[in-house]
C-alpha cells in the first residue's frame, strides 16, 4: 500500500518536474537506483542519454571465480536449469553457451534473468533459490559462453564412440 | 469334399484344438484362392471406415487410423505431373506437426505454439482465408513443452472444430464462422502439463491426454462432452484403480497386469503422483467393440534407479469403454522403462487371418522398435517382430508379454551405457504410419538412431524437468538416421525399406493410387510407388517436413495432397530453438545426432496443397 502511494506520487511529482521544465527538472526527477537487479535493464535504449546503468556491485565479486563457478555448476544441475538448456546447447530453453543473449549477457541480467523469470517460460526463481546462489548459478552460465568455457558434466562424453554395428 | 477332408484330417488329429486349427487353415486357404493378395490382405473393420467422401475431418483419417485416400486421380501413371496449387504461410516458425483437416470445402489448420486455427476457403481460386482464430496460451507454456511447442491437429464433429493449446486447454470453435463456443482448461503448466496431442471425438465425447512426461507429470486421458466442454471421465494413467478408473469389467490378458492398485503398488512410495504415463499421442475407436485404444508415456524420471518395479500403467496400452472411460484390458509395453520407449505411437485398426483364424487385431509400431499385433478384443500379443534395430531387448516373450531385457544396455547411475538401440525417442516416435487395403501394406515413417545413456540424480520441483539422464544420439547402423519401411504384416517382415540421411519425423499418407506420401527434415515431400518403394516424385518445400499428408477431394473434383511444412519437432528442435550444436547432451540428446540440420533448413510454417493440372 505505502509503496504504492509512494510510486504514483513520485509519478506525479515526475511530471509536474517534467512540464516545468528541464533545467529545473535536472534537480528534481525521480532518483534513479544505478544498482540492484530490479532495475538491471533487458533493453539497449536508454532515452535522454543512452548510457546503460551501472553493473551491480556483486558482479565483480562472482565474475570469472572459479569457487562461484564451480558451485554454480552443481547447482546448475540441482534445480533443474541443466534439464531445459542442458550443458548449455539449450532445450526447452535456448543455448547458453552461445554468443546470443535474449535478455542480456551481463552478469548482473543473467541474475536478473533467473529470480524474475522471462515471458516465454524461463520460471521467475526468487522465491525458490536463495540470492548468493543465483549469483553462482549466473557466475556459471555466464562462464559457458566465454572463450576458456568451464566444461559441463555433459561434456564428459563429447565423443560419441562409432556408430555401432548390426548383431 | 470338404467333409471328406476333414474326416481324413480328424482321424489324424491329436485333440480338439488341433483340428480347430487345422479347420481354420483350411478356411484361411479356402479364402486365399479367388482373389489371392486382396483376399488374404488385413482389412479395417467397415464400422471404423466409413466410405470415403473426400473429405478428411480426423488426422488419421479414420477410427482406424488408416491414413489411407480413396482417391486415386494422382498415381504411379500421373504422379510426374503433380503441382503447387496453393501455399499459405502461417506465420508461426515452429515445428509444424499438424493435419489439416477438410471439410465443407474448407481447410483447417492448426499452428504450432501459439496455436492459431486458419479456415481457408477452398471455392475461391487461391483459397483465401474464410477466418482464423487466436486462442493467445499462456507464453510461459513453451518453458515447459519438452520437445518443441508443436500440436498434432484438430478434429472435426458437427460443425465444431475442436483442438487443444499448448497451456492446456481444450477449444471448440464454430467450424462456420470460427466464433469460439466453449474453452476447457485441463492443463497446469506449474505441475508441468501441456497439451500437444489431437483430440479424437467418438460419440460426441472429445478425448484428450496431456503432455509433460520429463515435467513429473501424472498421464491422464480425459473426455469432455463436445457440445459444452463439461468433463464426462478422466482416467490417471498412474494411482490407485479407481483413479486409472479399473473396475469389474478389467480383464487383461497377461498374469503381471492382474492384481489390484497395480499403479500404485508397482511404484516406490508416492513416486506414482509424479511418475508420468502421459498420453501425447493417437487414439483409436472400434465402433463394434465400442472400444477406445491409447498407449501411456514413459515413465519418470527417465533414471529408472529412483522408481524400482513396473511402474504401472506407463508404457501402457489400454482398451476402454469410451461412454465411461472403464479400462476393458491393458497390456504394458514396457514394464520399468529404461530408455523412455513412449507406448503412443499409433494404433491401427485391421481384421485378418492370424495362424489360419481371423482375430480383430491392432498393429502399433512401439518405440522400442517391435511392431505389435494385438488382439484388439483381449489385449494379447499374436506376434511382435522388430520393424527397425533393436539391441536394448532380445525379442517378446509371447507367454508373458514382456520384453526380454538385454542386461548389457541396462541403464546405471554415473556410468555411461553406450550403444543402446533404439535411441529414447525410439525406432520410430510419434508421426504416424499408414495402411493400404489395397496392397496389405503398412508405410511406417521412422528413425535408425542409437545413443549413449548416463543416469544422473533427478531432483523433482515442480513445473521443471524430472529426467535424470544425459543422453547422446547417434546413427545407427549404416549411418542413415531415418528409414521408410513397407510392412506386410502377414508375412511379419518389412516388403522393402526406403533408407533416409535424415531422421523420418512426418507421418504417411497411402491412396488408393498406391502412392505412399511422407516428406525428410530437409524438407522434400515425396511420393514413392506404393508395391515396390521406387520414387516416383518429390518436390522441395521451404523448410523441413515434420507433419502429416492428406488427400482430399476439392469443390472441382479434382484429388489434393496437402502437407505443411516447418521443421521443428524434438528431432528438429536444433533448427526451431536456434540450439548449439557443440553440445551433444542439447534437447535430451537429439541434438548430438542432427548437427548438420543447421545448414540444410530454416524454419518457416508454410500449407503446401498439390493438384495434377487442370
Amino acid at each position: 500500500m505505502s509503496s504504492r502511494f509512494r510510486s504514483s506520487g513520485a509519478a506525479g511529482f515526475a511530471l509536474f518536474a517534467a512540464l516545468a521544465g528541464p533545467a529545473w527538472g535536472q534537480d528534481t526527477t525521480v532518483p534513479v537506483t544505478e544498482n540492484g537487479p530490479n532495475f538491471v535493464a533487458t533493453s539497449t535504449l536508454f532515452p535522454g542519454g543512452g548510457t546503460p546503468p551501472a553493473q551491480a556491485p556483486e558482479v565483480k565479486q562472482y565474475e570469472g571465480n572459479p569457487q562461484y563457478i564451480a558451485e554454480g555448476q552443481r547447482l546448475f544441475d540441482w534445480y533443474n536449469c541443466s534439464g531445459c538448456h542442458f550443458h548449455g546447447g539449450g532445450g526447452m530453453g535456448p543455448a547458453l553457451m552461445d554468443q546470443q543473449w535474449l535478455y542480456g549477457g551481463r552478469l548482473d541480467q543473467i541474475y536478473a534473468s533467473i529470480i524474475q523469470g522471462r515471458p516465454k517460460g524461463m520460471p521467475s526463481w526468487a522465491r525458490k533459490i536463495p540470492d548468493t546462489q543465483i549469483w553462482e548459478i549466473a557466475a556459471f552460465v555466464k562462464s559457458l559462453s566465454a572463450p576458456s568455457a568451464v566444461q559441463g558434466p555433459g561434456q564428459t562424453m563429447p565423443t560419441p564412440p562409432p556408430p555401432p554395428t548390426p548383431q | 469334399m470338404m467333409r471328406a477332408t476333414l474326416r481324413l484330417t480328424c482321424t489324424r488329429c491329436a485333440d480338439r484344438a488341433t483340428r480347430l486349427r487345422l479347420l481354420a487353415g483350411l478356411v484361411a486357404a479356402l479364402l486365399l484362392v479367388p482373389g489371392l493378395a486382396a483376399a488374404q490382405a488385413p482389412v479395417p473393420p467397415a464400422s471404423a471406415v466409413p466410405k470415403d467422401d473426400g473429405q478428411w475431418i480426423m488426422p488419421a483419417k479414420n477410427y482406424a487410423a488408416t491414413r489411407y485416400s480413396e482417391l486415386d486421380q494422382v498415381n504411379g501413371g500421373t504422379v510426374k505431373n503433380l503441382t503447387v496449387a496453393f501455399t499459405f504461410s502461417t506465420g508461426v516458425n515452429k515445428g509444424q506437426e499438424a493435419a489439416p483437416l477438410v471439410v465443407d470445402n474448407t481447410v483447417f489448420v492448426v499452428t504450432a505454439f501459439p496455436n492459431i486455427v486458419f479456415a481457408l476457403d477452398l471455392t475461391k481460386p487461391g483459397a483465401p482465408m474464410k477466418w482464423s482464430y487466436q486462442p493467445h496460451p499462456e507464453p510461459a507454456s513453451q518453458g515447459v513443452a519438452c520437445c518443441d511447442v508443436v500440436n498434432r491437429g484438430a478434429a472435426y464433429w458437427d460443425g465444431k472444430i475442436v483442438f487443444n493449446t499448448l497451456d492446456g486447454a481444450t477449444i471448440a470453435l464454430d467450424a462456420k464462422t470460427g466464433k469460439e463456443l466453449w474453452k476447457t482448461k485441463l492443463g497446469d503448466i506449474n505441475q508441468g502439463e501441456t497439451i500437444t496431442m489431437a483430440p479424437l471425438i467418438v460419440k460426441g465425447k472429445v478425448l484428450v491426454g496431456d503432455s509433460g512426461g520429463e515435467m513429473g507429470v501424472r498421464g491422464w486421458v480425459t473426455a469432455l462432452d463436445v457440445n459444452d466442454g463439461k468433463q464426462i471421465w478422466r482416467a490417471y494413467a498412474t494411482g490407485p484403480d479407481k483413479d486409472v478408473l479399473i473396475g469389474p469389467d478389467f480383464h487383461p490378458f497377461y498374469a503381471s497386469e492382474q492384481g489390484k492398485d497395480l499403479g500404485v503398488s508397482t511404484w516406490p512410495p508416492e513416486a506414482w503422483k509424479i511418475g508420468g504415463g502421459t498420453m501425447w499421442g493417437w487414439i483409436a475407436y472400434d465402433p463394434d467393440l465400442n472400444l477406445i485404444y491409447y498407449g501411456t508415456a514413459n515413465p519418470g524420471p527417465w533414471n529408472q534407479e529412483q522408481r524400482p518395479g513396473d511402474n504401472k500403467w506407463t508404457t501402457t496400452l489400454f482398451a476402454r469403454d469410451p461412454d465411461s472411460g472403464a479400462a476393458k484390458w491393458a497390456l504394458q509395453y514396457n514394464p520399468h522403462d529404461e530408455h523412455d520407449y513412449d507406448g503412443i505411437n499409433e494404433q491401427i485398426l485391421v481384421d485378418m487371418i492370424v495362424d489360419g483364424k481371423p482375430r480383430k487385431v491392432l498393429m502399433h509400431p512401439d518405440r522400442n522398435g517391435y511392431l505389435y499385433v494385438v488382439d484388439r478384443t483381449n489385449g494379447e500379443i499374436l506376434s511382435a517382430e522388430p520393424y527397425g534395430f533393436v539391441n536394448s531387448t532380445n525379442g517378446i516373450d509371447l507367454k508373458t508379454g514382456r520384453p526380454i531385457i538385454n542386461p548389457a544396455k541396462e541403464t546405471m547411475l554415473g556410468t555411461v551405457v553406450h550403444d543402446i538401440c533404439p535411441t529414447a525417442s525410439g525406432a520410430k516416435d510419434w508421426n504416424p504410419s499408414a495402411y493400404s487395403p489395397r496392397t496389405g501394406l503398412m508405410y511406417i515413417p521412422h528413425e535408425n538412431l542409437c545413443m549413449d545413456w548416463q543416469n544422473v540424480q533427478a531432483n523433482y520441483i515442480a513445473g521443471t524437468p524430472y529426467v535424470g539422464a544425459n543422453v547422446i544420439m547417434k546413427a545407427g547402423p549404416g549411418g542413415n538416421r531415418g528409414e521408410f519401411t513397407a510392412w506386410d504384416p502377414m508375412q511379419k517382415k518389412a516388403a522393402w525399406k526406403v533408407p533416409e540421411d535424415l531422421p523420418l519425423w512426418s507421418g504417411a499418407l497411402v491412396t488408393a493410387g498406391d502412392l505412399v506420401f511422407y516428406g525428410t527434415m530437409d524438407g522434400w515431400f515425396k511420393a514413392l510407388d506404393a508395391r515396390t518403394g521406387e520414387l516416383k516424385w518429390q518436390f522441395k518445400t521451404g523448410s523441413g517436413i515434420i507433419g502429416q499428408p492428406i488427400a482430399y477431394r476439392g469443390p472441382d473434383g479434382r484429388e489434393y495432397i496437402a502437407i505443411l511444412s516447418g521443421v521443428g519437432g524434438w528431432a528438429g528442435a536444433i533448427v526451431s530453438g536456434d540450439l548449439d550444436p557443440r553440445d551433444k547432451t542439447a534437447a535430451l540428446g537429439f541434438v548430438g545426432v542432427m548437427p548438420d540440420l543447421k545448414q540444410r533448413t530454416a524454419t518457416g510454417g508454410t500449407l503446401y496443397v498439390f493438384a495434377l493440372p487442370q
